[in-house]
């Protein structure tokens, strides 16, 4: 037979009529053993949607807090290599002029280990210089980072801590703190100048190591205590996925005087293994959260068995009146695959919005150790891929499931259906 | 002499005690223990002919049907339908040859209880491959020649007995078919619905040119007939 609008739409009105004589029965909506099976997968795939949302959100949110504070690519100068100790922000800008039409903004900065003296407690902290100015909330989007106070450090008295730091000392808004920075001076003898500072601001870095000993104030603030010069400039991208390729070139331009990371380098060269690590449980959890689709697909199953003794004397009657095979299998596996259908579909919309859920209850309560996830909170990431995988075995399972009930129905012989009957 | 459109030849038909595949012997005898249902059975059918076969309960009229209605097969004989051999058909081929060339009533309506009376016609039509546009009118057509227009969009729960027999006809007949095969067509029906149904036999066998063969244990449903063939422990009386 040729295919035609009206075979199309034969075919498209037949089976339309046989989808509303397995789902809806004229008393009920819907009807119940398919909406047993449609729940039990909708909640297997919602479970399986979570969990793999908050696996890939947590790469994600580690991804993003290194993203937002180093930049897309951070130029770091290596006194121990390089033959000068002091870096010519200008030159260093030359230098990096060949890539000016890749870079949206940069932004110096110095960075510096030191101390920190609070009400006789002591605590090593990371301390970052950085100018005032658009560009610098720009280049480090610490703007939406900031959970209380201000990014304003025009007071060279002010400082913007981690909320980890913040919260080991109970550090509010105005609180001073006295910050000690060590000096070598010209015979190599160590010393040290110190400085007090108020907390003008708190920032949620989203990484535990920078949330714990971040301390941010303005570049001058260090020159104040004879430091010269800087560190280095993070630069903010026009493409961030094409940084790697940029960052080879700049490392040949510059030579070895500088380190060039890009933010993958970044994450690949610090955090690999821990990223390794959580890909390799997000891929255990798949697996084992697909139990939860088995079940539902055994589900599935049994009640197509159900449907096919219920449903005898209708199978009956269709291969009394010539039905093919293959017209009662597709129409019994069609049952099954659409129940899966919407399960899973229902069940995938569940758990997006459950994704949502779980970020929402991390800004009420604080549910992530992050002293053990390095993170505190996880911005939960719906990945299309991880979704049509679920979709994609869901499918593959149910079907699998409803082939032995389908079949059964094949194997009823129609003169003993009759005499039954 | 008309065409020959249905020739029995020979057939048998026995079935075995505790199923038909695996054979059972008599603890005692060792021998088969089987029933022999139909005992080599001729029988030559011309087209248009309407053929009632009567006989008590259990005599073999119902597994006549089913044998040459290709819902079962012989244990010996054979059975042609204009000279093609049945026997030697697929059960892919039998359904496709029941779907076009042969009507099933039986004596239970077996209509599709969630779907309307019209859809129960449209869905033989889908069973023979056919396209909707043309099935549609033909339901349509046979529901106003049973007297049903205005039941079609009614479920079989809310038919009487008769009008949920009529829609069995007009779903045997949507596709046309050669040959209309009744088994106990008023057997659940009162007295006046089966004088209704054996009155619609005949007009639509006379409007549509269709050979009719039924089976009923009602000699009173059995007289209309033509030509009547009684059947008594497994073989016709007139053979």
């Amino acid at each position: 037979m040729k295919l035609s609008p009206h075979l199309l739409y034969s075919y498209f009105a037949y089976y339309f009529l046989w989808l509303r004589r397995f789902f809806f029965s004229r008393r009920r909506f819907i009807k119940f053993t398919p909406l047993v099976s449609i729940l039990s997968l909708i909640l297997a795939s919602a479970s399986l949607t979570l969990a793999l949302s908050v696996y890939s959100g947590y790469e994600f949110t580690l991804r993003q807090a290194i993203v937002d504070i180093a930049g897309d690519v951070m130029i770091t100068y290596q006194p121990a290599v390089a033959t000068s100790h002091s870096i010519d922000e200008s030159q260093l800008l030359n230098q990096i002029s060949s890539i000016k039409a890749a870079i949206v903004s940069y932004l110096p900065f110095v960075s510096m280990k030191s101390l920190a003296v609070y009400e006789g407690q002591l605590s090593g902290v990371l301390l970052e210089g950085v100018p005032m100015g658009k560009e610098h909330v720009q280049v480090s989007r610490l703007q939406d980072r900031l959970i209380k106070g201000t990014l304003d450090l025009s007071d060279l008295s002010s400082a913007v801590v981690g909320r980890g730091l913040a919260k080991k000392w109970q550090l509010k808004l105005g609180d001073c703190f006295h910050l000690v920075v060590p000096k070598l001076d010209k015979q190599d003898r160590l010393r040290s100048q110190s400085r007090n500072l108020c907390v003008v601001g708190i920032l949620d870095l989203g990484f535990y190591e920078f949330n714990s000993r971040m301390v941010l104030v303005n570049i001058q603030t260090i020159q104040k205590l004879g430091i010269s010069g800087i560190s280095g400039v993070r630069l903010l991208m026009k493409d961030p996925q094409k940084t790697a390729a940029l960052r080879i070139d700049l490392m040949q331009q510059l030579g070895t005087a500088y380190r060039v990371d890009d933010w993958k380098h970044i994450i690949s060269s610090v955090h690999e293994s821990y990223l390794q690590a959580i890909r390799r449980e997000k891929f255990l959890i798949f697996f084992i959260l697909m139990v939860l689709i088995l079940a539902g697909a055994f589900n599935v199953s049994s009640h197509l068995s159900i449907s096919v003794l219920n449903q005898m004397h209708e199978i009956n009657i269709l291969k009394v009146m010539g039905a093919q095979r293959g017209l009662i299998f597709f129409l019994l596996l069609l049952q099954g695959f659409l129940i899966s259908l919407v399960g899973t579909f229902a069940g995938i919309g569940l758990g997006c919005v459950l994704a949502k859920v779980f970020v929402w209850v991390q800004s009420l309560w604080s549910i992530i150790p992050s002293d053990v996830y390095k993170v505190n909170k996880i911005i939960t990431d719906i990945n299309l891929w991880d979704l049509c995988l679920i979709l994609l075995c869901s499918q593959f399972i149910c079907l699998l499931a409803c082939v032995l009930p389908a079949y059964r129905a094949l194997k009823l012989s129609i003169r003993e259906g009759l005499m039954c009957e | 002499m008309n065409n020959i459109i249905l020739k029995v030849d020979s057939v048998s038909k026995s079935f075995y005690k505790g199923g038909t595949f695996f054979k059972a012997k008599d603890s005692h005898h060792g021998e088969m223990h089987s029933v022999e249902v139909l005992k080599n059975i001729n029988l030559l059918v011309e087209e248009g002919e309407a053929i009632c076969i009567t006989g008590g309960s259990g005599v073999g009229k119902s597994t006549f049907l089913h044998i040459i209605g290709t819902l079962d097969r012989p244990s010996s004989g054979r059975v042609f339908y204009r000279e093609k051999d049945l026997n030697k058909m697929s059960d892919s081929e039998h359904a496709r040859f029941r779907s076009r060339k042969l009507g099933f009533i039986f004596q239970f309506h077996y209509l599709l209880r969630e779907f309307t009376a019209l859809e129960n016609i449209l869905l033989a039509g889908q069973v023979a491959n056919r396209l909707l546009k043309d099935v549609k009118p033909r339901a349509e057509y046979l529901l106003e020649v049973l007297g049903l227009q205005d039941r079609s969009k009614h479920f079989p729960s809310e038919l009487s007995g008769g009008e949920q027999q009529r829609v069995a006809i007009a779903r045997a007949l949507v596709n046309e078919p050669e040959v209309l095969l009744a088994d106990e067509p008023t057997g659940n029906l009162d007295t006046r619905h089966s004088v209704q149904i054996l009155d619609l036999f005949f007009e639509l066998r006379a409007r549509l040119n269709i050979t009719l063969i039924s089976a009923s244990h009602d000699p009173v449903f059995a007289k209309a007939f033509p030509k009547v063939l009684k059947m008594k422990d497994g073989s016709f009386e007139t053979n």
